[in-house]
């Protein structure tokens, strides 16, 4: 049962509004490591150097997306077992599939309440203090 | 929160403009052809991200509108739906819809439901005729129903990572690791010191160790709100530095704040650190790894308050915040400097920064007064000369440093014309539609930049004008068919600089200004007398004079009330000419010559009659003294003057501006002339007493102070104090050249010999 203060968690998104709700709603939750980066390159070389727990990304963004990072992701063993979470609004069944298979952990649909938000955390690294 | 609420929406509405901009290059580059992935993923993302944003903030009818549109670029992206001229178009208006649907959600006008049933009409229509597999059913549950969560197991993935700082797995320094308490006193942030600095220092002496060091918040102190006193200190840090560390080290840190705080240091061993750290767990917050030197900072993103000067930092939540947000050290090179320095923020996201327009103008106006300034300085150098060698050099160089910063302020309000050139697709677009003519308006040089204050004002103009092409200029299409011509019309819209100036050119390949209609209006509305003879290029400017409409029927578009002469008017107030060139048959050229900046200006100070004036050195040709033999009378009293074989008009500048000439023209053997053009190259000789000097001068509008005065555009703050006017050109040389005569020089020099 990890503190939610414990995890350290990397929001990825290319959109600054959608990056700063999501960072207030985390804090909400009692997050303290929230680290912001606007695209999936960009993940990549902050997670190369700044252990993480937790990444949650857009599906869609420019220079490399979400499901490119999650493969990148669960290729490198340094970073293969960080908890990955999609935030989507994409009405693409195959993407949304293609994501499992990737290996996924779970999905956050746009638009969320911190509720949801919580309940989604919580199913993956169980009830968060 | 709902403050921070509205700052991210504003961000988001800025954001949109953004994305409404990435689209409508990415759907000009459709409707050029290029269909490659990444554009067409672009636009897919564009419409994509305002969508998801537009959810987050509630925004339902944006929601709703972008949602439709999504799907049928998500047809495009799958190759369902084939970029054609006419579903581009479609998708064009839907822009125009989405961007009005932007405005509406930011407070402007209510969008008219008609217009967005009717584009989302078009847009499903595209859907509904997609070729190949059937479209995506609208799912309101994205995520497929059998999807099971991954858990994960939260501990072992922490293994992984080399962390030290969560409860469980908690790797322990050495046993003899060094352990720092400090707790503030309320004095120290009285005196402006920052804890954070502080731990900065511990931290950088921790990686000179070789090590990383350990931040716990100690926020057991911290009062109930009710009874806070937010003046008052109660937060205090415990921090694990490596074994390596010596205590020395960490005395420098604190030295010089010793006396206004607690700090203990101690070597401790595994069993206190981990049951302190229980305590204090929900608070725990650890500087980044030292490991990482470089700038790729995690630049975290709640952006923290900056709490140097703040009287203390009674919030837990928001030092955690920042505490979270701390750079990993900075090379260790010198750890008590870093204590002191200010705490750098490493940009390691962004490039740019927003800035409030008004900021950089005050600053451009404080450079202005630099200006000024620094020109009074010269003037006294120049007054003592001789004198002072050494500080005439200081003036030198003072002079160029104040040029270098002027031309870097200009730089910062330098824009590309870009956005509003953009914006003119859409009015050709509209346009379009309500004329029901095909035009095809191309662009070229949008990434000519111009300060920003010109940029704004060219909108309106330009909206007009191109309106105006569409409407008048270009034939319908059975019209330019008949002609020979292909149905579509082309609108060129340019922009390039020259010679100090922003030239920008509208040129159409309609019918072109028909000459004999034009000059029947005007003598119709009495803007012309009935016999007057005109020069083709008179006539072309009729169409600029009030009250002057061509429009057999008042048309939706540019009957809206305003004329040509307010389109004059505007670019006049600029500082800009417009000038036209039109071919029957071929179309119409507009020029339009607009000055770079609206602040300042490189001019010739000359004097006329005992008064300083200033020639815009862009209009200046060149300055030469010319002989009376030179110079011819015609039979009506002016005269012209002949300068290697060409004949120009001659502007006695003091007489013209009503001045008294102490010398009579004819006294002295030569007269100094300044030979000035206007914008289309047509020439006169201003005769002048002196030239005195060459000064970069700040542009002060006459009209707000006094009032318009024919031959004058602005006034300046001379290095002496004096006011001095700055001279309109362009007038003084089209009021030479209406008195004279505007037939080829050739033919005048004929009369003038």
């Amino acid at each position: 049962m990890p503190a939610a203060s414990q995890i350290k968690a990397l929001i990825v998104d290319d959109q600054t509004s959608i990056r700063q709700v999501l960072a207030n709603s985390l804090a909400e939750i009692g997050f303290t490591h929230i680290a912001q980066r606007k695209d999936g390159k960009d993940a990549l070389e902050y997670l190369e150097q700044n252990p993480t727990h937790l990444v949650i990304s857009d599906f869609n963004m420019p220079v490399m997306d979400g499901l490119a990072l999650l493969r990148a992701v669960r290729s490198n063993p340094k970073t293969q077992k960080v908890a990955f979470i999609i935030l989507t609004s994409e009405a693409s069944r195959e993407l949304v599939q293609e994501a499992v298979k990737a290996g996924v952990n779970n999905f956050l649909a746009k638009p969320y309440t911190v509720a949801k938000l919580r309940e989604v955390l919580e199913k993956v690294f169980g009830p968060i203090k | 929160m709902s403050g921070d609420m509205d700052d991210i929406l504003l961000v988001f509405f800025q954001e949109c403009e953004e994305q409404l901009q990435e689209l409508e290059r990415g759907l000009a580059a459709l409707s050029d052809g290029e269909s490659g992935k990444e554009t067409i993923n672009a636009v897919f993302r564009a419409v994509h991200s305002i969508k998801g944003g537009a959810a987050s903030f509630g925004l339902e009818n944006l929601v709703r509108f972008a949602h439709v549109f999504e799907s049928s670029l998500d047809g495009l992206r799958s190759g369902r739906v084939a970029p054609t001229p006419e579903i581009v178009k479609i998708f064009l208006k839907a822009m125009d819809v989405l961007s009005d649907l932007v405005a509406e959600a930011q407070g402007g006008a209510a969008v008219d439901q008609d217009r967005i049933a009717d584009s989302r009409t078009e847009l499903e229509t595209i859907m509904a005729n997609a070729t190949g597999s059937a479209p995506a059913e609208k799912q309101d549950e994205v995520i497929p129903a059998d999807f099971t969560p991954v858990p994960l197991d939260f501990a072992p993935v922490m293994a992984d990572f080399d962390f030290g700082d969560l409860g469980v797995e908690e790797e322990v320094p050495a046993s003899t690791a060094l352990v720092v308490t400090f707790s503030p006193h309320t004095a120290m942030y009285d005196r402006g010191d920052d804890a954070r600095n502080l731990l900065i220092g511990l931290a950088d002496v921790a990686v000179a160790h070789g090590g990383t060091s350990t931040v716990t918040c100690e926020t057991a102190a911290v009062p109930t709100l009710a009874d806070l006193e937010t003046e008052k200190s109660c937060l205090s840090w415990r921090v694990v530095l490596p074994a390596a560390v010596p205590e020395e080290s960490v005395h420098t840190v604190f030295d010089w704040v010793s006396d206004v705080c607690d700090v203990t240091i101690t070597r401790e061993g595994a069993a206190i650190l981990k049951a302190e750290d229980k305590n204090a767990e929900d608070a725990a917050a650890s500087l980044a790894p030292a490991s990482t030197t470089d700038a790729q900072a995690p630049a975290s993103a709640i952006i923290a308050p900056e709490p140097a000067q703040a009287p203390s930092p009674t919030s837990a939540a928001v030092m955690e915040r920042i505490m979270a947000e701390l750079p990993p050290a900075p090379a260790a090179s010198a750890p008590v400097d870093a204590g002191k320095a200010q705490p750098v923020r490493q940009p390691a996201e962004q490039a740019t920064i927003r800035v409030d327009l008004h900021r950089v103008d005050d600053l451009m106006d404080l450079v202005g007064e630099l200006v000024i300034a620094q020109a009074a300085l010269e003037a006294i150098g120049q007054a003592n000369n001789g004198g002072h060698q050494e500080m005439n050099k200081c003036i030198a160089s003072m002079k160029t440093l104040t040029r270098d910063i002027q031309d870097a302020v200009m730089a910062v309000r330098a824009q590309p014309v870009r956005s509003v050139f953009q914006r003119m697709q859409r009015v050709v677009r509209e346009a379009c539609s309500m004329t029901h003519k095909d035009v095809v308006l191309t662009l070229e040089g949008e990434n000519t930049e111009v300060d920003r204050t010109l940029v704004e004002k060219l909108s309106d103009p330009l909206t007009h004008m191109l309106r105006n092409a569409v409407d008048h200029g270009i034939e319908s299409a059975e019209d330019r068919i008949a002609a020979g011509k292909p149905g579509t019309g082309q609108i060129l819209l340019s922009a390039g600089h020259r010679s100090g100036r922003i030239l920008i050119t509208i040129q159409d390949d309609g019918a072109g200004i028909n000459r004999e209609r034009v000059l029947a209006i005007g003598v119709k509305r009495g803007i012309v007398a009935p016999d007057a003879v005109l020069t083709d290029d008179e006539i072309h400017n009729l169409i600029f004079a009030p009250g002057f409409s061509t429009a057999a029927t008042v048309s939706d578009l540019s009957g809206r009330g305003v004329g040509m002469d307010v389109v004059k008017q505007a670019i006049l107030g600029l500082g800009g000419r417009v000038t036209i060139s039109s071919v029957e048959g071929q179309g119409t050229t507009f020029c339009l010559s607009l000055p770079l900046t609206l602040a300042v200006l490189d001019g010739m100070l000359i004097d006329a009659a005992g008064s300083t004036m200033v020639v815009p050195i862009s209009s200046v040709v060149e300055t030469m003294m010319v002989g009376h033999k030179d110079i011819y009378a015609l039979p009506d009293g002016a005269n012209v003057v002949s300068i290697r074989g060409e004949c120009m008009p001659l502007i006695p500048l003091a007489s013209v501006l009503g001045l008294v000439r102490k010398r009579a023209t004819g006294q002295s053997e030569e007269d100094v002339i300044l030979v000035v053009e206007n914008e289309s190259g047509a020439r006169a000789a201003l005769i002048v007493d002196t030239i005195r000097d060459q000064a970069q001068v700040v542009i002060k509008s006459i009209e707000k102070n006094y009032r318009q005065m024919p031959g004058v555009s602005a006034a300046t703050i001379l290095g002496d104090g004096s006011v001095s006017l700055i001279l309109d050109i362009p007038a003084l040389v089209a009021n030479a050249l209406g008195r004279i005569d505007t037939r080829p020089s050739d033919v005048r020099t004929e009369i003038a010999a």
